[in-house]
C-alpha cells in the first residue's frame, strides 16, 4: 500500500498540530487549570499519534505517545506541570518538529524517540498505580509496522470499539475482540497492547488491523464480540487521526479519505478516496457518530487552487469591462440590463474569492508565545505578550510571507529592546516587560506593529555606528534624533548585534525585513523613544491582486499609479518649475519636489518628447515625495495586476502590469522605486 | 530523426525573403498584429509587451532576434509559442501554412552555433528554418540579466 499521496497532507497537518500543541503548552503553563487547553492537548496529541502511526512513523507516534502519559497528569493534577515537565515536552515538541521537516525532505524518518522517552517516563513515573489504573485505555503504543511492508490487496483498518458501560470484563473483552479481529487480518497494533490486556481497565479499545476483507466484515466481527456497544472501521491509509476520546477538529475529519460508521455500509470501496471520498465521507461519519455533527462545514483547498481561482477572478473582471464598454456601442434590447446583472454577479463572486483567499492574520501570531517564552528565558528577562487582533483577515500570500520578518521583529525587540529585570528595576519601569504584537485594519491597509516598552533606541550608539559603517557623514552625527536612529536600524549595511548572537543575529539585519515587506508592497515605519521603547510598524496592502489606481497617460501610453501613493494632482502651469543642480524641482507652498518626467522614468528611455506633460502628480514613496510629470489624468480604476515577464527591465520603475478594458496594458507605478532613485529631494515638510 | 518515417508538422511563416517555422505543438495561437506595449528592456529584440486574455506575454521581434531588421509587412502576425515554462509572441510577416514534413528532408545545420535554429527543411525547391523555441526564450533570460547583446553569427549563417 501506498501512503505517499497523503504524504504532503500529512506533513501540512502536523505542522499544524505541532504549532497547536506548543502553543496550548504555553498556554497550560501559565494557566494549570484550564480544562478547554487540556483537552485541545488531548485531541491534538492523539491526532498526531494516530496521524503518524497510519503513515508508518512509529517513532513519531511512539513519542507522542509517550507525551500523552505526561499530559495525562494535567487532568490528574490541579497544580499543573512542573517547569521541568514543560521544558521535556518543548523538547519533545522540537524533535517532532524536526523529524516532521526531515521527513518533508528525504521522506524517512530519522528520530530516535528513546532517550525522549526515557525523559517522559521519568516524569511519568510520579504517579500512583492507582492514577495508573484509572487510565482509559492507553498501556503501550502498538508494534506498527511501516505500511510499506504490506503484501498489495491489504491495507490498515482501524477498528475502534466501545464497550457498553456494563461491562464487567474489560480485559476479556479485549483479549475477545482482539482475537476475533485476528481471525480477518493481522492486528499489528492496537491500545492497550495485546500482551498487556490483562491490565485493562478502560471502556475504549483501537486496533490497527492488516486485512483483505471488507470493512463490514471486520465491523460485524468485532460487534459480534460481547459487551460491544459501538464499533467504528476506518480506512487506515487516508489521513489523519483515529476518531476516539475527542472530537476531532471539523478540518482534521474532512480530510480523512472514507470512514465507513457503524451501520452504514455505503462507503465499502477502500480504493475510493481523494476528493471523491472525503465528500463521501463526511456523510457516513454523521451517520455513524453524532458527536462529528460539524463534519462538512468546513473544506480544505490546496493553495495552488485559490490562486488559480484567483487569477480566473482576475481574468472574468477584465473580460466583463470588455463587454462592458463594446456594449456602450451597442443597441440590444436587454443588453444593457443583461450586463448591469452580469457585473453585479461578477463583483459579488469577486468579493467572495477575495473572501475566500482571506486568512486570520493569527495564523503567523501562533508561533509567537513559544518562540517568546523560550527566547525570554534564554535571554533571562521577564516579558509579557500581548497579542491583540490576531482575527484581522489579510490575504494568505501575505500571511505566508509575513512570518520570518515579524519573527525577525520580535527577537529584536526581544533581544535588544527589552531590558533585563534588574536594569528595568533600576529605571522605575515594572520587572516584566511588555511586548506586543498587533494588527488591526486602517482603510485599505493592514497594520502589523510589534511594540516594546524596553530602552529604545539610543540616538548617540547608533549614530556612532552608523558612521563607523560608512552611512552617514562624521557631521550628521550630532543630527540623529530617536527617530532617525530607529531608521538606521532598518538600513542596509546596519547591523546592530555587535557578535552576531544566536537570537537576533544570524548575519542579516533589519534590513531584511524592509526588503521583505517592500517586496510584498507595503513599508516598515519604525519610531522610538529612549528609555520608552520602540515600535516598528508593517503596513501592508489589504490584497495584493486588485488595487485601486489613478489612470495616467505619458506619451500616448498609459500609466497606473496606486491610489494610495497619490497624495494629490495639480496643473503644472499654476506652480513654478527650478532647475537645482541640473534636476527640475517643482516648487509648492509646503515645500520643493523634484519633478520627474513619466516617460523618461517609467518607459526607460528619454524619448524627444512629442507632447508637452501639463500635469504632475504628487506621489509618496517610502520615505519622501516627488511629483511626477504626466500627460493626461485619466481617472480611477479598479485593476487586476499581473506580474511582468522578466525581459522588461530593472530599470523602469514599474512594478506590475493591468489590462484596461480597451485591451491596453497600463504598466503600475512603482513609487518607492521611483523616489529611491530620484535626485536627493530638498527638505520637505 | 533517426527513424526515416516519423513525420513532423510545422507551421511554417515568412519573415523577409526567408521561410521559418515552429513545431505545431509549440505554437499556441497565432494572432492579428497589434502594437505592443512598449516597456523598458535591456533585450533588444524585445518588442513589448500584449495581453493575450488577461496574461501579460512578451513579444519579440524575430527578425532583430536572428539579426536582421525587417520592415513591418501589412499582413504581420504574431505567433504566441509555447514552452514548458515560457511563452512569447514573436512577430512575423505572415504566416503561410502548415507542413507535414517528413524527418528524412530535415537537415542538422551545419556550424548551427545559434541556439534559435534547430534545422533546415528542405522542400522541393524550398529551405525552410526550423526554429528552436526554448533556444528563443533562453537568450532572452540570460540577456536579460546581462545586458549583453547576443546573436553573433547568426546574420552569417542567415545570409550565408
Amino acid at each position: 500500500m501506498d501512503t505517499s499521496e497523503y504524504l504532503p497532507m500529512f506533513l501540512a497537518e502536523s505542522r499544524e498540530h505541532l504549532q497547536e500543541l506548543n502553543l496550548a503548552v504555553v498556554r497550560i503553563e501559565e494557566n494549570p487549570d484550564d480544562r478547554e487547553t487540556v483537552d485541545e492537548i488531548f485531541r491534538i496529541a492523539h491526532s498526531l499519534k494516530g496521524m503518524s502511526a497510519t503513515m508508518g512513523f512509529a517513532a513519531i507516534a511512539a513519542l507522542t505517545h509517550q507525551m500523552e502519559d505526561v499530559f495525562e497528569l494535567l487532568r490528574q493534577r490541579a497544580d499543573g506541570l512542573s517547569r521541568e515537565a514543560v521544558d521535556v515536552l518543548f523538547k519533545c515538541l522540537d524533535a517532532l518538529e524536526a523529524a516532521v521537516e526531515e521527513i518533508a525532505t528525504d521522506g524517512a524518518e530519522q528520530l530516535d524517540p528513546e532517550p525522549l522517552v526515557e525523559q517522559l517516563k521519568g516524569l511519568v513515573r510520579e504517579r500512583t498505580p492507582e492514577q495508573e489504573l484509572d487510565r482509559i485505555g492507553g498501556v503501550e503504543l502498538p508494534d506498527l509496522p511501516t505500511v510499506g511492508e504490506l503484501v498489495d490487496g491489504t491495507r490498515v483498518v482501524h477498528v475502534v470499539a466501545d464497550l457498553s458501560d456494563e461491562a464487567l470484563m474489560p480485559s476479556v473483552r479485549a483479549f475477545m475482540l482482539f482475537q476475533a479481529l485476528g481471525e480477518l487480518g493481522e492486528v499489528i497494533g492496537s491500545i492497550p497492547a495485546q500482551d498487556g490486556v490483562e491490565q485493562f481497565q478502560g471502556h475504549r479499545l483501537e486496533a490497527w488491523v492488516a486485512s483483505d476483507r471488507e470493512d463490514d466484515v471486520i465491523e460485524r466481527a468485532a460487534a459480534g464480540v460481547s459487551d460491544v456497544e459501538r464499533v467504528v472501521v476506518e480506512e487506515a491509509d487516508g489521513l489523519p487521526a483515529p476518531p476516539s476520546r475527542e472530537t476531532l477538529s471539523a478540518e482534521a475529519a474532512d480530510v480523512e479519505p472514507v470512514v465507513v460508521a457503524a451501520g452504514g455500509g455505503n462507503g465499502g470501496d477502500p480504493t475510493a478516496n481523494g476528493d471523491g471520498g472525503a465528500a463521501a465521507a463526511a456523510p457516513a461519519r454523521r451517520a455513524g457518530a453524532a458527536n462529528h455533527a460539524h463534519a462538512g462545514a468546513t473544506v480544505r483547498v490546496d493553495a495552488e487552487r485559490l490562486d488559480q481561482l484567483m487569477h480566473f477572478m482576475g481574468e472574468l473582471v477584465i473580460h466583463r469591462t470588455v463587454v462592458e464598454t463594446l456594449a456602450g456601442d451597442a443597441d440590444v434590447p436587454g443588453l444593457q440590463q443583461a450586463i448591469q446583472d452580469l457585473a453585479r454577479s461578477s463583483q459579488a463572486l469577486q468579493a467572495m474569492v477575495m473572501q475566500v483567499r482571506m486568512i486570520p492574520v493569527e495564523a503567523v501570531f501562533l508561533r509567537f508565545p513559544r518562540l517568546v517564552r523560550d527566547l525570554s528565558s534564554k535571554l533571562g528577562k521577564e516579558v509579557e505578550l500581548q497579542l491583540v487582533g490576531q482575527e484581522t483577515e489579510l490575504d494568505r500570500t501575505v500571511v505566508d510571507a509575513l512570518g520570518d520578518p515579524l519573527v525577525h521583529l520580535v527577537r529584536n525587540a526581544l533581544d535588544h529592546g527589552l531590558e533585563p529585570p534588574q536594569e528595568r528595576e533600576a529605571a522605575g519601569k515594572p520587572r516584566t516587560g511588555v511586548l506586543e504584537i498587533s494588527a488591526r485594519h486602517a482603510g485599505g491597509n493592514v497594520i502589523i506593529s510589534v511594540r516594546d516598552d524596553g530602552r529604545g533606541v539610543d540616538p548617540a550608539r547608533v549614530a556612532q555606528k552608523a558612521f563607523e559603517r560608512g552611512l552617514i557623514s562624521e557631521e550628521a552625527i550630532p543630527t540623529v534624533d530617536s527617530q532617525r536612529a530607529a531608521e538606521l536600524l532598518f538600513t542596509a549595511g546596519f547591523s546592530t548585534a555587535e557578535t552576531t548572537s544566536d537570537i537576533s543575529g544570524r548575519g542579516v539585519g533589519m534590513d531584511a525585513v524592509q526588503a521583505k515587506i517592500r517586496e510584498l508592497g507595503g513599508e516598515v515605519i519604525v519610531s522610538s523613544e529612549l528609555g520608552a521603547g520602540m515600535e516598528a510598524q508593517i503596513r501592508l496592502p489589504l490584497t495584493l491582486a486588485i488595487m485601486s489606481a489613478l489612470l495616467v497617460e505619458a506619451e500616448q501610453m498609459p500609466f497606473a499609479i496606486p491610489l494610495d501613493r497619490v497624495e494629490r494632482t495639480l496643473r503644472l502651469e499654476d506652480h513654478a518649475v527650478r532647475s537645482v543642480a541640473g534636476s527640475r524641482m517643482l516648487v509648492l507652498r509646503d515645500g520643493v519636489l523634484p519633478l520627474i518626467d513619466a516617460g523618461d522614468a517609467l518607459a526607460g528611455r528619454c524619448m524627444p518628447s512629442g507632447e508637452a506633460h501639463d500635469h504632475a502628480v504628487i506621489v509618496r514613496g517610502r520615505d519622501r515625495r516627488l511629483a511626477l510629470a504626466v500627460g493626461t489624468l485619466v481617472g480611477q480604476r479598479e485593476l487586476v495586476t499581473r506580474p511582468l515577464p522578466p525581459e522588461v527591465s530593472d530599470r523602469a520603475a514599474v512594478s506590475g502590469g493591468a489590462v484596461l478594458s480597451n485591451g491596453e496594458i497600463a504598466l503600475i507605478v512603482d513609487c518607492d522605486a521611483l523616489t529611491a532613485r530620484s535626485p536627493e529631494a530638498v527638505p520637505v515638510s | 530523426m533517426s527513424e526515416g518515417q516519423t513525420t513532423r508538422q510545422l507551421v511554417v511563416f515568412s519573415l523577409g525573403d526567408e521561410e521559418y517555422a515552429l513545431p505545431i505543438t509549440q505554437v499556441h495561437e497565432i494572432i492579428r498584429y497589434t502594437e505592443p506595449r512598449s516597456v523598458a528592456s535591456d533585450v533588444d529584440w524585445v518588442r513589448g509587451v500584449i495581453s493575450l486574455r488577461g496574461k501579460i506575454v512578451p513579444v519579440y521581434d524575430l527578425a532583430s532576434r536572428l539579426g536582421f531588421a525587417s520592415e513591418r509587412k501589412e499582413s504581420a502576425k504574431i505567433v504566441i509559442v509555447e514552452t514548458a515554462t515560457d511563452m512569447a509572441g514573436v512577430i512575423v510577416d505572415d504566416v503561410e501554412e502548415v507542413l507535414t514534413v517528413e524527418s528524412a528532408q530535415i537537415e542538422d545545420v551545419p556550424a548551427a552555433d545559434n541556439e534559435s535554429i534547430e534545422a533546415i527543411a528542405k522542400i522541393d525547391d524550398r529551405l525552410v528554418i526550423l526554429l528552436n523555441p526554448a533556444g528563443i526564450f533562453a537568450s532572452a533570460g540570460t540577456i536579460a540579466g546581462s545586458g549583453e547583446p547576443s546573436g553573433n553569427g547568426v546574420a552569417d549563417l542567415v545570409h550565408a
